[in-house]
């Protein structure tokens, strides 16, 4: 029953690096060479292509005059989706570069629209791109993609679009933009990202190394590679089996955090694997860091939860209010899990029937949580479960549900788990059980094995402790 | 007799003329002159003035009597309205050409109206007769000079005058050729000018007996009407607003611009052939001398190509191309003997000689009659004696092909027959000629020049590069004769071939057969480029644009616009640039990065090919273009503007070499020839780095069997199998790694 937050984050983050990179390609229209007072913007395209038009008939090899005739047909090719006007925009910018050869300003205008169109599906255009990236200056090359960037871009598009998965197609892509730019890690992280999404994890970590050894600097790589030692812990079915993957996660975000002092996704990440590794101190200080940075509802709420989950009630409580004030919905997981941490049942109960009327679908936990709080706070969930979808994500979720619903004996349950994860949720779910049916040695028994099992970001060992407790241990 | 043409074209071959007319009347007396058109206050009454011309012709009239001998007499008017400080300054002096050795010409009358209305007339000692100053050969051509006074914007000019024919060129054959504009040379020898004319007459009166043909001219706004009274046949030719022609470069040779006619009394060239074979043959004849030369190439040609060549040699040896032959009518050479024994003789002379020792040598020969370049393209189905060079016909015949040999070029590449001829109407003189031949015309890969440019020598932070220059064909003919007739030739030519890279000093210069007859002109020497490479570790850049040819080889950058051009354009001859340039690596450590590629085109004008190809420590690039041989309409120039911009515009080539630590390591590596583990190892890295992953696999694999136990060569070729596409191979060579206690 893990904070489901978790590997949305991770996913999202890996994802936009790449697409939102090339999106950043459209092209810049401010960046003029020297003296740009064109006033473009305030003027109709039309008006302003009449009048450079005219000026250039006086001044025929003026080439300033010629970016911004070029500047203006791009403007207005975007305005009126004019394949004309755009044609004339790099017949423009093309002539600029004929008067002075080299202009960067233009090189890099003219790079971004021949991208754009490789983006759209040009053919022709990687040529053109691809002459124009290599006249670039170094400097400049590290604002933009290199031009097989572009290519992957538009092939993933269309694989989208058609359904039609051509990994080794995107592969090549990537292994080009490496080649055409080693020192941009865009295409080292998206590359690795693949390798990731097919479970090629070493595969994956030895090239974002790779790129680690050609770009030093990169914030981006190591935070990469912090995320697919996660992954990759988190793959083998169960973190805490692979407990020295999350060690090397934290080594690789620690190394990211100087390159990104502002980051707050490394300290959240740095937060939650300091739990995983008991090391709560440091885990509450790394919270800290993330409230600081991002002090949004959701942080704190984050926070609240970690000071929960250690048993500090009260901090837990005055965050979650502090989150609440900042405006955390209601229907957050937050508000109910930490009640029932604290035995505050009829909160939890209250916050519980918020969250379940925010859901489509729930999970087997969820499902699970309506019957402990229900019965706790005696309150009555069956209506509003039995509105809702029921979402099994693994063959250990159907086993959950199917003990927890009398179709599988606690023998059969028990043969299912086979790592820590599983276990722990095995003890907590048999010893709740037999709490209910009044077998206190026993549910003792099994809630202290649960806990033993040494999953520290786990709900249901804060649970177990509120129940042993309750049981007077 | 008038010719027009004369007033178009630098002659460089003006044919014999002789006898100056001492008795020439540059004035005639006004009193006696009749006047062939209205005067000129009717003229004007009916004249109405366009205000956006610089100036228009209201009348150009002339009046042509052909007596029983076939001697004319002729009367010319013109009058011009002149409405711009341009046209001011153009016919405030009027030049006429004409013939002295054939005809004489005399001013009747010449007035100017001023814009109030008062007349004005030329002065007495403002007319002349005068040799024109820009030739420097002795001949007959002269000009009616006159200065017009108060000549200002609004003014009229008129003048009239007469010239008479004193000599026939050709007995019992009469031929003239007329424009219907009047062609006006503008001040300081800037061309000529032709403006929109009102009305333009033609009026030939003859005695009806005489047989007259004319050309025709339905092509053009030209009414042509034929009639008869008594004993005289009168034919004339009326054009109406005819527009101004405006001369541009590059136009087509033919005349086709300006309505113009060729009258004659045959319409049979044979009679022309004959007439001018009965002048040459009489010349051929020898002397011991003569007699000795023909005996001592028989003796060493043996070949009918070795006799041809011979003869090629000994006029370019012994005698030189000078014009000398005033008074003797332009087209009779002097005897074959006579030419030897003076040194020198103008193209006929040298004509008559070669033929006679070609003859004399068993090959079949003739002169031939040619209208040079320079002439244009007349309309050759009349015929006319308008012919202004003469080279050697040489038929096909055992042993040898056909043949045009001119020998009058100052050692000329054998035969000489250069771009001025190529194309142009040939009349063989031969008594059984029938027809115009026309001269055969090279292929534009014929007309070519091609740089060798080797970059081969890197001194500090200098760079060097040799240069070889080929030439065929035009330019063959043109740089040798630069190189023969240029001032500080050394210092020229260096200035010229620096146009390639003007960020370039020639540093050596050297030509290479400049008189020699047989091998085409060369040159070659060395660029010296200054302070290029920032030594050992930084990179060198390279450029190349087949514009850095075309600047110097072609004028496309200076084409009108298409606003601008107002007459179709002409590339003729077609003509090709080509160039091999070798890019050097200054060391091993250096490495290609290709910027940009030069681009292949091929439209209707211009066929451009380039390759690069990368070689051990260097690249090469060859560059291929052909300005094609096209005639563009004027609806089509804009398209051709447009494709000789992107001509110019494509991308040229950059490439540098740059020092790559990971390549020059890779080659260590590579060549040191070892195969341990370690060294497989680093070099799967270096070849991943370099994005070789082919070759990564294949090194990861043998590090792999050198040490199958070492966790590290696992790890690499887990590396170099993902980027290869193996995955469930990568993965599991890496979980060997990780086996094998590699931490990853």
């Amino acid at each position: 029953m893990m904070s489901p937050k978790r590997l949305q984050l991770i996913s999202a983050a890996l994802l936009a690096t790449v697409l939102l990179g090339g999106c950043s390609q459209q092209p810049r229209i401010n960046p003029a060479p020297a003296n740009n007072s064109s006033g473009i913007q305030d003027k109709s395209a039309s008006t302003e292509i009449a009048a450079l038009e005219l000026q250039l008939k006086q001044a025929s090899n003026n080439a300033e005059l010629y970016y911004k005739l070029g500047l203006a047909y791009i403007v207005d090719a975007e305005k009126n989706k004019s394949p004309r006007s755009r044609a004339l925009a790099i017949e423009n910018l093309r002539h600029v570069l004929t008067l002075v050869p080299g202009n960067p300003a233009t090189l890099k205008l003219l790079y971004n629209i021949y991208y754009e169109d490789i983006v759209a599906g040009d053919k022709q255009a990687f040529t053109s791109a691809s002459h124009i990236f290599n006249q670039l200056s170094s400097a400049t090359k590290t604002e933009v993609n290199a031009p097989s960037l572009a290519v992957f871009l538009q092939r993933y598009l269309a694989q989208q679009k058609t359904g039609n998965k051509n990994r080794a197609e995107l592969y090549r892509a990537l292994l080009a933009a490496i080649n055409e730019q080693p020192s941009s890690d865009k295409a080292y992280i998206q590359l690795a990202k693949m390798y990731r999404e097919e479970n090629y994890f070493p595969l994956a970590l030895a090239t974002l190394k790779l790129g680690a050894e050609q770009i030093a600097n990169s914030g981006d790589l190591y935070q990469a590679i912090g995320n697919t030692y996660e992954a990759r812990a988190e793959a083998s079915g169960c973190s805490y089996e692979q407990t020295a993957y999350l060690g090397d996660a934290i080594q690789f975000y620690q190394q990211a955090v100087p390159l990104a002092p502002e980051s707050a996704e490394l300290h959240f990440a740095l937060a939650r694997l300091y739990l995983d590794k008991n090391l709560y101190q440091l885990a509450l200080h790394e919270s800290s860091i993330l409230v600081e940075l991002e002090p949004s509802a959701e942080n704190i709420a984050f926070s609240a939860q970690n000071f929960s989950m250690l048993g500090k009630e009260q901090t837990a409580h005055k965050l979650l209010e502090q989150a609440q004030a900042q405006g955390l919905s209601a229907s957050d997981s937050a508000y109910h899990e930490i009640y029932m941490n604290s035995g505050q049942w009829m909160k939890a109960a209250r916050s519980f029937t918020d969250y379940l009327q925010a859901q489509k679908n729930i999970s087997v936990y969820a499902f699970i949580k309506a019957d402990i709080i229900g019965q706790h706070a005696d309150v009555d969930f069956s209506t509003l479960i039995a509105q809702k979808q029921l979402t099994v994500n693994s063959k250990w979720e159907g086993a959950i549900y199917a003990f927890w619903t009398g179709k599988m004996t606690r023998t059969q349950f028990e043969r299912l788990a086979t790592n820590r994860c599983e276990r722990t949720e095995f003890f907590f779910y048999t010893g709740y059980r037999d709490y209910r049916a009044g077998h206190t040695a026993a549910a003792q028994q099994q809630f202290s094995a649960a806990i033993e099992q040494n999953t520290y970001r786990f709900i249901e060992r804060p649970l177990a402790q509120y129940f042993l407790t309750a049981l007077g241990r | 007799m008038s010719d027009f043409l004369s007033k178009l074209y630098c002659l460089r071959y003006w044919l014999a003329l002789s006898l100056l007319i001492p008795s020439t009347q540059a004035w005639a007396d006004d009193q006696k002159a009749e006047r062939i058109a209205p005067a000129l206050t009717t003229l004007v009454r009916n004249f109405k003035a366009d205000k956006n011309s610089e100036a228009q012709i209201i009348l150009r009239k002339t009046k042509v009597l052909i007596d029983e001998k076939l001697m004319s007499h002729a009367t010319a008017y013109v009058a011009v309205y002149i409405n711009s400080d341009e046209a001011v300054r153009d016919y405030s002096q009027i030049s006429v050409s004409f013939n002295s050795f054939y005809e004489d010409i005399a001013l009747e009358f010449a007035n100017v109206r001023t814009p109030d209305g008062k007349m004005d007339s030329i002065k007495a000692d403002a007319t002349q007769i005068q040799s024109p100053t820009d030739e420097n050969f002795y001949h007959d051509r002269k000009e009616l000079l006159f200065s017009l006074p108060n000549v200002r914007k609004g003014s009229i000019i008129e003048f009239q005058y007469r010239y008479i024919d004193t000599k026939k060129m050709v007995p019992n054959q009469w031929f003239d050729s007329f424009s219907f504009h009047w062609w006006e040379d503008r001040a300081a020898g800037q061309g000529s000018r032709a403006d929109s004319i009102v009305t333009s007459e033609l009026e030939i009166t003859a005695p009806a007996n005489i047989t007259l043909v004319g050309s025709d001219t339905s092509r053009y706004p030209i009414a042509h009407k034929r009639s008869s009274k008594g004993a005289q046949q009168t034919l004339t030719w009326t054009g109406k607003n005819l527009a101004k022609i405006e001369l541009q470069n590059a136009m087509p040779r033919e005349h086709d611009y300006a309505p113009y006619v060729r009258v004659a009394t045959t319409a049979k060239w044979n009679d022309v052939a004959r007439w001018a074979d009965g002048l040459v043959e009489p010349h051929l004849v020898s002397d011991t001398k003569l007699t000795a030369l023909i005996a001592d190439i028989n003796k060493t040609a043996l070949t009918p190509e070795q006799k041809t060549k011979a003869v090629y040699r000994a006029i370019q040896d012994r005698v030189r191309y000078v014009f000398a032959h005033v008074g003797r009518g332009g087209y009779e050479p002097h005897d074959a003997f006579e030419v030897l024994k003076n040194g020198y003789g103008d193209c006929k002379d040298q004509t008559v000689l070669a033929v006679m020792l070609l003859r004399q040598l068993g090959i079949a020969a003739n002169p031939a009659l040619i209208v040079t370049r320079a002439r244009g393209l007349p309309d050759m189905q009349i015929p006319g004696v308008s012919f202004d060079h003469m080279i050697v016909h040489i038929p096909a015949q055992q042993g040898l092909q056909e043949m045009w040999m001119d020998t009058t070029g100052e050692t000329s590449l054998y035969p000489g027959f250069s771009v001025g001829i190529e194309g142009q109407p040939a009349l063989i003189v031969n008594k059984n000629t029938q027809a115009i031949s026309v001269l055969p015309s090279l292929a534009a890969k014929q007309h070519f020049a091609e740089l060798e440019l080797v970059f081969d020598k890197f001194s500090g932070r200098d760079a060097q590069a040799s240069f070889k220059l080929h030439f065929g064909g035009l330019y063959e003919q043109r740089l040798r004769s630069m190189w023969q007739y240029a001032n500080e030739r050394d210092k020229y030519f260096r200035e010229l071939i620096g146009q390639i890279y003007n960020s370039a000093e020639v540093s050596e210069l050297t030509a290479s057969n400049a008189d020699n007859l047989w091998q085409p002109f060369t040159l070659s020497g060395r660029f010296t480029f200054t302070n290029v490479w920032g030594g050992k570790q930084e990179p060198i850049n390279y450029s190349f644009s087949i514009t850095q040819l075309t600047n110097l080889f072609a004028d496309l950058r200076n084409l009108h616009t298409v606003q601008d051009r107002k007459q179709p354009y002409v590339v003729d001859p077609g003509y090709n640039l080509r160039s091999r340039i070798v890019f050097t690596s200054p060391d091993s450590d250096h490495h290609l990065r290709l910027k940009t590629q030069g681009e292949n085109i091929d439209n209707a004008y211009y066929t451009l090919t380039q390759t690069g190809v990368q070689e051990k420590n260097r690249y090469v690039i060859n560059q291929d273009l052909t300005v094609k041989a096209v005639k563009i309409a004027l609806q089509n120039y804009g398209d051709f503007y447009q494709k000789t911009n992107e001509l110019i515009e494509s991308n040229d080539w950059a490439l540098s070499y740059e020092y790559n630590k990971t390549a020059a390591e890779l080659i260590a590596l590579e060549s040191n020839g070892k195969t341990d583990v370690a060294s497989l190892i680093a070099l799967t890295k270096l070849h991943i780095k370099n994005g070789a992953y082919e070759k990564s696999l294949t090194t990861a694999q043998q590090a792999v069997k050198a040490s199958p136990k070492k966790a590290e060569a696992y790890y690499v070729l887990g590396l170099a199998q993902g980027y290869n596409q193996l995955l469930p191979e990568s993965d599991a060579s890496f979980k060997k790694a990780e086996a094998l206690g590699y931490k990853l």
